[in-house]
């Protein structure tokens, strides 16, 4: 039976599937996007782990009720759990950079998404309400604002679980208080392969921000990018953690570019050689997995933001990344892959986005 | 060769069950084999293990565990770093939740040594709004400036620069 806690909108399933925005218009360098989650419960409810499904629909028909009139939202719709196939909820993990997986999500929970392909809220996993937002053009400040405005609109009709001592309440103490998350993608390249990243990490100790790599493990930096988020929820405000954060990127930022800059100005010969490979790899291999398509995406994204290979834009390479990542690519190809034919699949697709690519590298 | 079969963990970086530093390596020998696991010091599982049910032991003079009247989390639970069932189990796990987020490290440094009674939130409550103060932007980049020009990269300064100098005009756009 379907969900009767959500408001069904069945043709909107698919278009789950099709949003690419704000990935296909990205052209950030280095700063790829950053993503905001705040946690909130309701009072009087037990958290979701130990609620009844009569009353987990109950939660969803008030909160979603509610997310359809909140303006600032862009015709926002809902699906429920069950009703979604597991590639379209991997669709939803890769588009918002969720890396702790929902693929057990059943009937109770729910997504609420938008038309800006920057909004979910995630309704009744760990906890009653999950409010993300996804911002590509470096505006932390912004898009907390927008978020504390959609909890706002939600405040009239949820009174959340909140305690003068721990702050808000959330099923995980270790994401109470502000229940903020703000997490920033990096792309740093020249300094993992330079083998700077360390030094930096040693020179530039902060105990509020933690650094991983986008799967949350901190020793695999997977297509040389870093996930940098704040460690502390409780015992800080908002306006540290994004202050702490704004510091911490801009720190990255500056010595990406120096070493960048190096590297342009030395050629340095590893680089050289990675450029070059990772483009013979994508224009030549007939297999290629997830990991080592995105490692010769970053490598092929370097090249071209040190002048040495033309033919395809940062915009288009930046949506490499998430187009080469299974679901995305079913999307992309339209067409469901089996898991023997996906590496297969994937070198194929990629060898037709980047077939245009030269190389003009000095010796 | 031993005729035991012996069944180790790669490695003993947690506790196997609370994901806590590990103390204690337990070797349990049931028939053939061997079983090594590497556990916490206050790990319920140790002590279910060499004392019988913790439900019902109460072990070196301390209380049985704490049930939540809201939802029925145990004491146990929390110290296994489950998730908590209620709002209720932060009053009745108060102590517990705060000596838990102590030692995994949650907890903002500068609050460890807060009074007991002390709030440990420090930001919004509901209703407020959610407004950042537009000059921490200016101030991030300001300092990143003067680490620059410290370091004589005036390449980066001048990037800076330009970053402030737009920032700054905005400011101003928005301000008319």
């Amino acid at each position: 039976m379907a969900n009767e806690g959500v408001r069904k909108k069945p043709a909107e399933t698919s278009k789950i599937i099709t949003q690419l925005s704000p990935w296909n218009s990205n052209q950030n360098i280095i700063w790829l996007a950053s993503t905001l989650a705040l946690h909130r419960n309701i009072e009087k409810f037990k958290f979701p782990q130990k609620l009844d499904t009569e009353r987990k629909k109950h939660i969803l028909s008030l909160v979603t009720k509610t997310l359809f009139d909140i303006k600032g939202l862009d015709h926002p719709f809902a699906v429920g759990a069950e009703e979604l196939a597991p590639f379209e909820k991997n669709f939803l993990l890769e588009h918002f950079l969720i890396f702790e997986g929902f693929q057990e999500a059943r009937t109770g929970e729910a997504f609420v998404l938008d038309d800006s392909g920057q909004f979910l809220a995630l309704l009744n996993l760990k906890d009653h309400i999950q409010l993300r937002y996804t911002d590509v053009s470096g505006d932390l400040e912004g898009s907390w604002a927008k978020l504390v405005a959609v909890e706002n609109g939600l405040a009239p009709t949820c009174n959340f679980a909140f305690s003068q001592k721990f702050g808000f309440l959330t099923a995980d103490p270790a994401i109470s208080g502000t229940g903020l998350i703000v997490t920033a993608y990096l792309h740093l390249p020249a300094l993992i392969h330079l083998n700077e990243l360390q030094d930096f990490f040693e020179k530039e100790k902060n105990e509020a921000i933690l650094c991983t790599g986008i799967q949350g493990n901190p020793d695999e930096f997977i297509g040389d990018m870093l996930a940098v988020r704040n460690a502390y929820t409780i015992g800080v405000n908002e306006e540290s953690i994004i202050g702490a954060l704004r510091s911490a990127i801009l720190k990255f930022v500056i010595a990406e570019k120096h070493a960048r800059n190096r590297i342009k100005s030395e050629m340095t010969p590893i680089i050289k050689d990675k450029v070059s490979r990772a483009l013979g790899t994508l224009q030549f291999s007939y297999q290629l997995d997830t990991v080592e398509a995105l490692s010769t995406i970053s490598a092929l994204k370097l090249g071209i933001e040190l002048g040495w290979v033309t033919g395809v834009s940062v915009e288009e390479i930046n949506r490499l990344f998430f187009t080469c990542r299974k679901a995305h690519l079913s999307s992309s190809l339209k067409e469901k892959i089996a898991n023997e034919d996906e590496a297969l699949k994937r070198a194929e697709y990629l060898r037709e986005k980047t077939k245009a690519a030269t190389a003009s590298i000095q010796r | 060769m031993s005729e035991y079969m012996e069944q180790l963990p790669e490695r003993h970086l947690e506790c196997g069950e609370c994901k806590k530093p590990i103390v204690v390596v337990y070797t349990e020998i049931v028939g053939k084999m061997i079983y090594r696991l590497g556990m916490c010091a206050d790990c319920p599982i140790l002590r279910q293990k060499l004392h019988g049910d913790a439900r019902l032991t109460a072990i070196g003079g301390q209380a049985a565990e704490l049930v939540c009247g809201g939802c029925g989390t145990t004491s146990d639970e929390v110290k296994m770093g489950s998730l908590l069932g209620c709002s209720l189990c932060y009053e009745v796990f108060e102590d517990l939740v705060i000596q838990e987020l102590q030692t995994a490290n949650r907890l903002a440094q500068k609050m460890s040594a807060v009074k007991k009674v002390a709030p440990l939130h420090m930001g919004r409550i509901p209703g407020q709004p959610g407004e950042v103060n537009p000059a921490l932007k200016l101030a991030a980049l300001h300092q990143a400036l003067h680490d620059t020009l410290g370091r004589e990269d005036y390449e980066e300064a001048a990037w800076l620069r330009d970053q402030i100098k737009a920032l700054t005009e905005e400011k101003k756009n928005n301000g008319k």
